[in-house]
């Protein structure tokens, strides 16, 4: 008789298990890769809030090594296999993967129209293929001109940023002034001497870019053309700039005083402020000069953006997640304040959270200069053939700079090679 | 013959090897064929790929940027021919010499820059050859020299390459030298120093043409590598300035990934290996190798 109890005891057990099991609803894993070690810090506790809040779906965060985020998820969707749920790309690495006829990614101009009045809209244009929207953009990263208040009043310069606004209104009256705090020791600036980046600034205040919105190339107009002249010039000619260090050498040679200004976007600048720690206290910020006719004080340079894949099996799952983590403005300021990137949100940009003194910048409200400059953000449109575009203007710069070609000649070499390859 | 000897002589020993062959053929035959395949397709991002015969070998040959790779990368073979082989003979007769002391610290250290990652090795080599802060122009300066841009000057960054590749490899070909050396029978030595041959003439008349075999080996194997330098160049200019240190495989990694053009790229790793080929025979003729040695 006891044996029997126990015999229906366990089978019991058995019989309730198995119905608990099968009445279990199953979890769904949505994996997440990124290669940012500051985005990391802030996206963490989001998820883990995410979770709490959407307790059937986990979140998988992955950080690897860049190369494996990018040339990775390429061989991922090459292979079919292995295709993580959401992932981050970075801007110019986005385009590649609509150069055949497959769309890897889930169109999100429909999920995201409800929002677009409350995004920067410039934003979008960089993930906008087809006429449609492929992506949430993680940020805006507009540009400002940071300079070195202690060197501006050693030259008998003004250095409260509203008295050098107005003495660098414009890139003339930079290359002015620049003479004037340029000497054996110290240029006005440091450029690259071989990649587009801050070039590629200055000719976004003017409206051009290497590619215009029907997607042509525009690489050798004559805005592109007058610009890399001018960049030209600051180094070669007037020798107020300084071609960039690579590396760590560029943050010592700032942190040494080797230049009075820099310019860059919000991410660019957070570096120098991070890895400055000499010259904190001594730096004020403005918007960058404007090019005659054109009164754009800003440009943008870089960023990144999240994207559902097509290979999601619960891409409702992953737009409640990407809605949650991107789009809503309670982690917007934490965004700002770990990595010192802005949020494409309008109301995180005119968020108070922002506008607190900056030890770095003398106490100056830089989060409040880089709010407004955020809404200036010029727009421009990505293109598929992106990739190869930006080696060979990089190259015409490379070139025009040594003086082996003049702009004109490597602007229009690089065009035409681009041309080529869409043809 | 029973049972036993088939399992014994038939079919255990391949079984022993299946693994090998298994592996080799899903990770490097396969692959070989199946690049050649993709090298005659417009393979260029996701989806289908058209067949365009020899399309991308034709493209290939009107390709300024193919060209200047080829340049360079013959420019970084030729260099390190020339610098590295001999250092690495050098360097295997001062660690096989009997007079030098702690010989196996000397081994090991000429060794250690092989074993060292090549991230590794590009942070310190960026550092040393850095316009302002770097080791090199520190001590061209305190020599009273203007200081050199390495990396970011067009003229001379290959040779800054050539320099991180002979420092990288050097202790590598020192190894196969050494080996080489230590095989060549002492007694050689002894005679001829009885005839009183001099240093030189022992070099010239017993170490060298004993060596020629591991020469051979050496140069070939050296040429291959050469021809496929990628990491150097990626990880320390990333190709620039303005496509002055893009070697050939370099170039191929931007065409198939940065570009998304997987069709060019193997293309371009065809050519290549059409090239490899040609000079490791020519090399192969050169050293003798397909000579029938009498008895």
């Amino acid at each position: 008789m006891k044996k029997w109890s126990i015999i229906l005891a366990l089978t019991a057990i058995l019989v309730l298990s198995g119905v608990l099991i099968a009445g279990a609803k199953e979890k769904i894993t949505l994996n997440f890769i990124d290669w940012s070690y500051t985005r990391e810090q802030w996206i963490r506790p989001v998820i883990s809030k995410f979770e709490k809040a959407y307790p059937d779906i986990k979140i998988n965060f992955k950080r690897l090594a860049f190369a494996a985020c990018h040339d990775g998820l390429q061989t991922a969707f090459m292979a079919g296999k292995g295709i993580p749920e959401v992932v981050t790309q970075e801007i110019s690495w986005f385009g590649r993967f609509f150069k055949g006829e497959e769309r890897p990614f889930v169109d999100l101009t429909d999920l995201l129209a409800p929002y677009r009045p409350k995004l920067v809209e410039a934003r979008l244009g960089p993930y906008t293929f087809f006429g449609r929207v492929w992506a949430i953009p993680n940020d805006v990263h507009p540009a400002a001109l940071i300079y070195r208040r202690d060197f501006f009043s050693e030259a008998g310069l003004p250095s409260e940023p509203a008295e050098v606004e107005k003495l660098l209104a414009n890139w003339e009256d930079f290359l002015e002034v620049g003479k004037k705090l340029t000497r054996p020791d110290r240029h006005a600036i440091f450029i690259p001497g071989a990649d587009f980046g801050y070039l590629m600034m200055m000719v976004l205040q003017q409206g051009s870019w290497a590619f215009n919105e029907k997607g042509e190339v525009t690489l050798d107009n004559d805005i592109n053309i007058r610009t890399l002249q001018f960049y030209v010039d600051m180094l070669n000619k007037y020798k107020i700039a300084a071609p960039s260090p690579a590396g760590a050498a560029f943050y010592s040679a700032i942190d040494e005083g080797k230049v009075a200004a820099a310019m860059g976007p919000d991410w660019h600048l957070g570096y120098i402020k991070k890895y400055t720690p000499k010259s904190a206290g001594k730096w004020g910020a403005i918007p960058l000069p404007v090019w005659p006719g054109y009164n754009v004080r800003t440009a943008t340079w870089g960023g990144s953006a999240f994207a559902i894949t097509k290979a999601c099996k619960y891409p409702e799952a992953a737009w409640e997640f990407m809605k949650f983590a991107f789009l809503e403005k309670e982690n917007g300021v934490i965004r700002w304040l770990a990595a010192y990137q802005l949020p494409p949100l309008k109301e995180i940009i005119e968020s108070p959270g922002l506008r607190v003194p900056d030890p770095y910048f003398t106490n100056q409200t830089f989060g409040e200069l880089m709010a407004k400059l955020a809404l200036e953000v010029p727009v421009y449109y990505m293109s598929i053939y992106w990739p190869e575009a930006a080696t060979y203007w990089a190259e015409a710069v490379g070139h025009a700079v040594a003086m082996k070609k003049t702009p004109e000649e490597a602007l229009k070499e690089a065009a035409e090679k681009v041309r080529k390859i869409m043809k | 013959m029973g049972k036993k000897y088939w399992r014994r002589n038939l079919i255990y020993p391949y079984l022993f090897i299946l693994p090998f062959i298994v592996f080799f053929m899903v990770f490097d035959i396969w692959p070989i064929f199946h690049s050649l395949s993709i090298s005659f397709l417009d393979m260029i991002g996701l989806g289908k790929a058209n067949f365009i015969g020899l399309g991308n070998y034709s493209r290939l040959f009107s390709d300024a940027n193919f060209y200047q790779s080829l340049r360079n990368t013959v420019h970084y073979v030729i260099g390190t021919t020339l610098l590295q082989i001999p250092a690495a003979l050098l360097l295997a007769l001062v660690v096989n010499s009997m007079v030098l002391k702690l010989r196996s610290f000397f081994r090991t250290s000429a060794f250690l820059p092989v074993i060292t990652s090549a991230p590794a090795v590009s942070i310190i080599f960026t550092t040393i050859l850095d316009y302002r802060y770097g080791l090199f122009n520190m001590l061209l300066e305190k020599a009273g020299l203007s200081p050199v841009n390495w990396l970011q000057d067009m003229n001379l960054v290959m040779w800054s390459i050539i320099l991180v590749g002979v420092w990288r490899f050097a202790g590598y070909n020192m190894i196969y030298f050494l080996a080489g050396l230590q095989g060549i029978p002492p007694e050689l030595y002894e005679a001829a120093a009885i005839d009183g041959a001099k240093k030189w003439q022992l070099f010239r008349y017993i170490t060298f043409p004993c060596l020629r075999p591991v020469l051979a080996f050496v140069f070939i194997t050296h040429m291959i590598g050469a021809l496929q330098v990628f990491e150097i160049p990626y990880l320390l200019t990333q190709g620039g300035p303005a496509g002055a240190s893009t070697t050939i495989n370099l170039y191929l990694y931007q065409n198939a990934f940065s570009f998304f053009r997987f069709g060019y790229g193997c293309s371009i790793a065809y050519l290549l290996f059409l090239i490899i080929f040609i000079i490791s025979l020519g090399q192969m003729k050169f050293f003798g190798l397909f000579r029938r040695e009498v008895a």
